[in-house]
């Protein structure tokens, strides 16, 4: 990075996201090009809303530990800072929380130790303009807090065959400071079967016949609630893995030729109990569902558990998604100073 | 003849925030990179296609600094809602695999 002035600002990123790991060497090898700060985020949505939501951290404590610990330590034994954003995957108060004790448990207690290999990774202008594509849905103009980045003007150089020069980049300050702020609420309680289908005239007719299961668990349920539980008190889906499991409308294929097909059943319902209730209901409806090629009652769907479902506990979901234009940056983000000795 | 998994060293979809996929299509060769532009085989409207979505809903960004194309759709169900199907949206590239170019 270039300052108006023609200073120049050097930055380590450690890592993608903290907690996923990176090598020592690496660090070391950054350390010597005498970066003024080391930077590291350490969210991420890709865990989904339970993080969030319940105040955990994705990545395993330990794991989270040990990045942290080779970056603190390489950035006090060259006295910068060192900067971490969306502390604990989340970001909110719980997540920090566990980042603070984390950072006060290393820096109570412990050594450096620096392996001076040499990285076998290099970067290329391809490589790094590559990565102004990687999870942003436009590749040019990345909206940040403080304002955009706009790289359709952006040069990649490659100043050797591992150093690349970016120019033309540019930053164009947002008139407004903005937080975007998430946030995730519980969505039920879940229980699910899963089971398979090897028959091929059921596999034949699958999207009638889970028509059928639809409308023969909804009228179950409600003879045995009633008035209790209205038909938008619970969410019945069924997913059909082997034909759109995965892309759901997405999927382009319609015509499956396969010998089997995996079904997963999910109720979501305002207690676990009324969830593993439809989820038994569920069960009994689906493996007696008749089809007109057979006469007498069979057994369509094969359960490999027992009991059929599975509970999963609460279930979350992204509920805010906002931005924020505070009257001041900082007052969303009190600072708390701790001296460790 | 060939197809985008024949020639792109990298097809892969991701989550870009909780409202949008993206996928990125990647080439390692200039030469291979400018074939699949210089053919027209691939646009907007053909990755619509593929996704069942009218092309105005489809972001298409052509990339020569990264040798690759770029595509942008919004998603079916909003990520980890609870009738998502692929939290990371890791898994929705497939139907471009099989996307054809001419040529060679």
């Amino acid at each position: 990075m270039t300052r108006d002035n023609g200073m120049e600002i050097r930055v380590l990123a450690a890592t993608g996201v903290c907690g996923s790991g990176f090598r020592e060497a690496s660090l070391a090898e950054g350390m010597r090009r005498q970066p003024h700060f080391i930077g590291c985020d350490c969210g991420s949505t890709d865990p989904g809303p339970y993080p969030l939501r319940v105040g955990v951290t994705a990545f395993p404590r330990v794991a989270i530990k040990r990045d942290l610990r080779l970056m603190l330590l390489a950035a006090r034994q060259a006295g910068i800072p060192l900067l971490l954003g969306s502390a604990g995957t989340a970001g909110g108060a719980p997540h920090l929380a566990i980042v603070k004790d984390l950072l006060c448990e290393i820096a109570a207690a412990d050594h450096f130790n620096v392996e001076p290999l040499d990285p076998a990774l290099r970067c290329t202008p391809q490589s790094i303009a590559s990565h102004s594509l990687y999870e942003n849905a436009d590749p040019y103009r990345h909206v940040e807090s403080s304002g955009t980045i706009d790289l359709s003007q952006a040069q990649y150089e490659a100043l050797d065959d591992r150093r690349v020069r970016v120019t033309g980049s540019q930053f164009m300050p947002a008139e407004t400071y903005t937080v975007k702020l998430e946030g995730a609420e519980k969505a039920g309680y879940q229980s699910v079967v899963i089971g398979s289908i090897r028959d091929p005239f059921i596999i034949r007719q699958i999207d009638d016949w889970v028509a059928r299961v639809y409308d023969r668990v909804q009228t179950r349920v409600a003879d045995v609630y009633g008035e209790t539980l209205s038909r938008h008190g619970y969410v019945f889906h069924i997913r059909v893995y082997g034909k759109n499991g995965t892309m759901g409308p997405l999927e382009p294929v319609k015509d499956i030729r396969t010998h089997e097909l995996c079904l997963l059943f999910e109720v979501t319902a305002p207690t676990q109990e009324i969830a593993s209730s439809i989820a038994a209901i569920t069960r009994h409806q689906a493996i007696h569902l008749p089809i007109p090629e057979w006469s007498g009652l069979i057994t369509g769907v094969a359960c490999p558990y027992n009991p059929a479902y599975l509970e999963r506990g609460a279930v979350y979901r992204f509920c805010v998604n906002h931005v924020v234009e505070p009257d001041d940056p900082y007052e969303m983000f009190p600072i708390e100073y701790i001296d460790v000795r | 003849m060939a197809t985008l998994g024949d020639l792109a060293r990298l097809i892969r979809s991701k989550n870009a925030g909780l409202f949008e996929l993206t996928f990125d299509i990647m080439f390692a060769e200039p030469e291979v990179y400018e074939r699949v532009r210089d053919s027209g085989a691939l646009t907007r409207e053909v990755v619509a296609a593929h996704y069942g979505l009218p092309p105005d809903e489809v972001k298409f960004f052509v990339c020569d600094n990264a040798l690759a194309f770029k595509a942008s759709i919004p998603r079916p169900v909003f990520q980890g809602d609870l009738l998502d199907s692929d939290n990371h949206g890791g898994q929705l590239y497939a139907p471009l695999i099989e996307i054809e170019i001419p040529g060679l």
